[in-house]
């Protein structure tokens, strides 16, 4: 049985109808397509970015339970205070839309889970990475093990900076959660299995344009053993403004949207990442490229989201 | 609190809620490290089935943790369990060492009527024991480090197995301390792994020794006492010393006592290993000089109550009433075991056997009616025969005589294929051994198999290669071969093989035989030099080539050896006259037959329609059509361009055929579900193969509802599929469309008429006008 974790950034998400990214570009927010969406690719998890009040994502939620299927329950959560923030205007939040029949979440003390990580390591992190906790444990044919998702959208600062937060997150303070000893609650016993996930406004090293580029394998010993971190991920996800695209490849423009996690984990799991074409597979109806980029980018966001195939050897 | 409870007495001075809680956790914290320590998916799906999912909620402690984690582990482990094949092959395993065992342990049947206990030489339960314990026994010396990896759990499954048994031991830990019971009762990790590991041990005097040390911490785990039961009782049965044999008697006794003592809970639902305990106390019991019947009998009925649907342990019982002398519930219990499937060979013949000798002892009609039945149930020439009515004193040895010469006959049958099979198999390995220019990866064993079509063909690459310009390239890569040291391998593993064979073996003309190859090679030698020479200097032409194949083949070294070897087998099979030795030959065949990935030797025989499978038999399928060769037809083009043509010219039109997508769908052969559909192996195609349709075949229209009557478009014709068999090619200019008002249909040839509400048939008949044309056009 496999786990689909999704990472989509919504691009400002709220109700408004212009873009509040300094882009300033009509948006006509079409809330059953990016529901379609997170449906049709059977996402258990999806981890959110971007997301602006709590409220649009709530009614994302109320539309994803509105066709009744007893395979599907979906629930929210936004992340709302986001430490180091005192004095920014900075409204970006992120948070996670989950499928209740497939996962939940862990129950720990002091109801920290999920929450904003900024314990050591973490420290000094421009936008701290939002993480949750949940298991398949007691759902129906559900096995013993937990998912731990630490949800990033590293701030799209100078190329450097970018390059300087992805090193901490990676070689810090991600070792640091899959290390993380907290029994829930219900004093549950599992193994954990630990994604960092979500746009890292950095290339993979697949691409030459760039020289800022974040390397596939990235070392750490900063827990004192050295353990090294992979990031998956190379296909192209942010998008372009809509010129004359003939090809729905060239809608796109920076391969930004990643999953990082250690890289032993292939032993114990058969992890597949890719790109959703979303672009052809939900506006078929458009005729030409552009059209479908400048439609998505209108009605959806302007990524595309990630998906995450985990099969349980 | 200390360790203080060291005997049965004092165990019972605990109240029997705490004991019981102690148990329960024992039983589900071993069950679950076993599962680890042993890391294989059998031991695993043994303790789900007879453990862990088979818990008496109402007597274990009711507690809510507890309860939860006991949930969790049966989550993981139906996340976790094997495939349903892999377990039946286990279980056939298991199967055929019981049905090898069965026989030979039950001799002369003739006196079961009479309800006299029968005196069958083996303790089965304790030799062969029951697929639980059998497989635990066997597992670590019989399995290759393929099968270890095979069986092995998953890493994943491991580590979370791991984290839910650290959780048990905390609940227990816990529970410990809420029901009050001496801590002592409680098993620890260490303890418990110690355990597990003693098990394993394949000498079983040190194993009884190592389990008498740690006894005493094992008072509340009443599975601990059956094995060091069993133990002892093994060692008992498998000494010669008479001395040693007594006092492990004893032993064992005392502890099968121990057990029953402490075992009164019913904690599980059905309990596998009770009823495993209980028939092997049966088997001590049945040792005793005057055997308390009654109370035996009481015990195998308690066995098999408690074994529920374990068919192996059934089957042990059924033994035992036989040895109890309960004839008539043994009856009972084979006939639920021939109709479950279990074993039926070796029960079915028991079974016969029992229902001959009530009829023939007491005219039963009844049994004689059992009897008829019985041999629809399987293939009657492996039950003991039946008279047609009773006559004379002597017909039970009559009739026994004449079930043993039916047995030998079936034996030399299986012999004489098996050989012929194998023989087979070693042509190919022979033939290989002069490689050819052609790429032979795919079709190799029907490349250089032993048919005459196949050596043409080898013959014509051949030549072609010698007689190109670059036959250099080729003399070169045969003389690099070395065919000689080739040949004279495949030699040596053909009578490698047949020394596996004991009957071989055995032979007084084992070592003649083996002169026979040896002196061909010698004959052979000045011939083979000269050969090898002149692929050595380069002037090796193809004459040479056909007189390596034509003289020098396998069957020129081995026709004679095969035969006589042969004929000597079956004198000895002729010359045996008990059916142990029967049982002996057959076991060794089918090991054989193993060994080399021959099919099972009984695959031969089957006349039997209920167990003649389709998958076992392609020995009329016919994958070379006569056309390829351009022997009975003018056929010049190969069928791919055919194909490509058709497939081009009907691509876009074929879809529009299509009225209602749920129920029919169209699949053109470059599409995935093609293949799929190709695949299916319940598909029969009675006048060729799948192979050869699959060439042939463009477009397959598949019925999706109930009636599945499927169109498949080939390239010489229409081919109707009805319920998976595939009619015969009828030509596309022999198709006739007859529209009678509101159904179109399509004849194609008495009795077979297509129609489908669901396809245009107007648009069809389009579609095979325009195959038609294209086919005329090939001449086809």
């Amino acid at each position: 049985m496999s786990y689909i974790i999704g990472s989509f950034n919504l691009r400002d998400f709220n109700f408004s109808n212009r873009s509040s990214d300094g882009e300033d570009e009509e948006i006509k927010r079409d809330f059953d397509k990016i529901a379609q969406i997170i449906i049709d690719e059977k996402f258990d998890v999806v981890a959110l970015q971007e997301l602006n009040a709590p409220l649009p994502l709530k009614f994302l939620t109320s539309v994803l339970n509105r066709s009744k299927n007893y395979s599907r329950a979906y629930e929210c959560i936004f992340g709302t205070d986001m430490p180091n923030q005192s004095g920014s205007k900075d409204p970006e939040r992120y948070g996670f839309i989950w499928n209740t029949k497939r996962l939940r979440l862990l129950k720990t003390r002091r109801n920290s889970n999920p929450g904003y990580y900024e314990n050591a390591g973490a420290i000094g992190l421009i936008r701290p990475p939002y993480y949750a906790r949940f298991t398949a444990r007691g759902m129906l044919g559900g096995a013993n093990f937990e998912l731990r998702l630490v949800n990033t959208h590293i701030r799209n600062a100078r190329e450097e900076i970018r390059i300087v937060e992805f090193n901490v997150l990676v070689r810090q303070v991600l070792p640091r959660i899959c290390d993380h000893q907290e029994i829930s609650e219900d004093g549950e016993i599992m193994p954990a299995y630990t994604f960092l996930l979500g746009d890292y406004n950095l290339v993979l090293n697949k691409s030459e344009r760039s020289i800022y580029k974040i390397e596939t394998v990235t070392t750490t010993n900063y827990t004192g053993k050295t353990r090294s971190f992979m990031t998956a991920q190379e296909e192209e996800t942010s998008l372009g403004l809509p010129k004359d695209q003939t090809s729905i490849e060239e809608c796109y423009a920076n391969n930004y949207d990643h999953f990082t996690y250690e890289t032993d984990l292939d032993r114990k799991l058969i992890l597949t990442p890719q790109r959703v074409e979303a672009l052809g597979k939900y506006f078929f109806e458009s005729p030409s490229a552009s059209d479908k980029l400048s439609k998505y980018r209108q009605n959806v966001s302007d990524h595309v989201p990630i998906r995450l195939t985990v099969d349980l050897k | 609190m200390d360790n203080s409870i060291s005997s049965i007495q004092e165990l019972e001075s605990i109240s029997p809620d705490k004991l019981k809680a102690a148990y329960a956790l024992n039983m589900c914290t071993v069950s679950v490290s076993q599962i680890i320590d042993y890391n294989d998916v059998y031991v695993l799906e043994q303790e789900y089935d007879a453990i862990l999912n088979n818990l008496n909620l109402e007597e274990i402690p009711k507690d809510e943790a507890l309860l939860k984690t006991l949930t969790e582990i049966l989550n993981t482990i139906t996340f976790f369990r094997i495939q349903e094949v892999k377990k039946t092959q286990l279980d056939k395993e298991y199967q055929q060492r019981v049905k090898n065992a069965i026989w030979s342990a039950v001799p002369n049947l003739s006196v079961v009527v009479s309800g006299n206990p029968i005196a069958i030489a083996m303790a089965l339960a304790t030799q062969v024991g029951t697929g639980y314990m059998n497989y635990r026994k066997e597992k670590k010396n019989a399995l290759s480090d393929k099968e270890k990896s095979e069986v092995e759990l998953q890493i994943t499954a491991i580590e979370q197995f791991n984290a839910l048994r650290r959780e048990l031991f905390t609940t227990a830990w816990r529970l410990a301390d809420k029901y009050g019971f001496p801590d002592c009762l409680r098993l620890t990790e260490k303890q418990i792994k110690q355990y597990n590991s003693i098990l394993l041990d394949q000498d079983e005097y040190r194993k009884y020794a190592r389990l008498e040390a740690i006894q005493s911490k094992f008072l509340a785990y009443p599975p601990f006492w059956y094995f060091f039961a069993h133990t002892a009782l093994y060692i008992a049965t498998s000494t010669d010393d008479a001395e040693v044999r007594e006092n492990y008697l004893q032993k064992a006794r005392s502890h099968f006592e121990q057990h029953q003592a402490i075992n009164k809970f019913s904690i599980l639902r059905e309990d596998q290993l009770t009823a495993s305990a209980d028939l092997e106390y049966v088997d001590l019991l049945l040792l005793d000089a005057t055997p308390h019947y009654d109370r035996i009998c009481d015990i195998i009925a308690d066995a098999a109550e408690k074994a529920g649907n374990a068919n192996d342990v059934l089957q042990l019982c059924a033994l035992a009433y036989l040895r109890a002398g309960k004839t008539d519930v043994a009856t009972r219990l084979f006939k639920i075991l021939v109709n479950e499937e279990y074993n039926t060979v070796a029960n079915a013949r028991i079974l016969s056997r029992l229902y001959v000798s009530q009829y023939i002892s007491s005219g039963d009609r009844e049994a004689y009616s059992n009897y008829r039945v019985l041999e629809t149930r399987t293939d009657p020439i492996y039950l003991f025969p039946m008279p047609a009515q009773v006559s004379g004193d002597n017909q039970d040895k009559l009739l026994e005589d004449s079930f043993i010469s039916k047995q030998k006959s079936i034996l030399k049958k299986e012999f004489r294929n098996s050989l012929d099979a194998f023989a087979k198999q070693n042509i190919i390995e022979f033939n290989s051994v002069l490689s050819t220019p052609v790429k032979t990866s795919e079709n190799r064993e029907t490349y250089y198999s032993y048919t005459i079509q196949a050596k043409e063909q080898r013959m014509s690459d051949a030549k072609k290669a010698l007689s190109d310009t670059r036959s250099a390239d080729y003399v070169n890569k045969l003389r690099e071969r070395g065919f000689k040291y080739g040949f004279v391998d495949v030699l040596n593993s053909t009578v490698a093989g047949f020394e596996e064979l004991s009957c071989f073996r055995s032979l007084d003309t084992h070592d003649r035989l083996i002169q026979i190859i040896e002196k061909k090679l010698r004959n052979a030698k000045v011939a083979l030099d000269n050969l090898q020479k002149k692929m050595n200097d380069g002037s090796f032409a193809f004459d040479d080539y056909q007189k390596l194949v034509d003289d020098y083949s396998y069957q020129a070294f081995t026709e004679a050896f095969f035969s006589k070897t042969k004929d000597g087998i079956m004198l000895a099979i002729d010359a045996t006259s008990d059916l142990k030795a029967i049982e002996e030959f057959d076991h060794d065949l089918e090991e054989f037959c193993k060994n080399h990935h021959l099919p099972a030797p009984d695959q031969y025989i089957h006349t039997f329609k209920g167990s003649a499978r389709k998958s076992d038999n392609h020995l009329n399928e016919r994958f070379f059509n006569y056309e390829l060769l351009g022997e009975t037809s003018d056929w010049s083009i190969d069928i791919e361009s055919i194909r490509t043509s058709m497939m081009e010219s009907i691509r876009k039109s074929i879809s529009d055929i299509v009225i209602n997508s749920a129920k029919v769908s169209v699949y053109i052969r470059d599409n995935k579900q093609f293949e799929t559909y190709l695949e299916n192996d319940n598909l029969i195609v009675p006048d060729g193969s799948v192979y050869l349709l699959r060439q042939k075949a463009i477009v397959i229209i598949d019925d999706k509802t109930k009636r599945d009557r499927d169109l498949i478009l080939c390239v010489d014709g229409i081919r109707l599929v009805s319920k998976n068999t595939v009619r015969g090619c009828v030509k596309y200019c022999d198709v006739v469309y007859v529209n009678s008002g509101d159904t179109a249909v399509l004849n194609l040839g008495y009795p077979d008429v297509y129609s489908n509400k669901d396809v245009k048939i107007d648009i069809l008949k389009g579609i095979i006008g325009e195959l038609d044309a294209i086919a005329r056009c090939h001449g086809i």
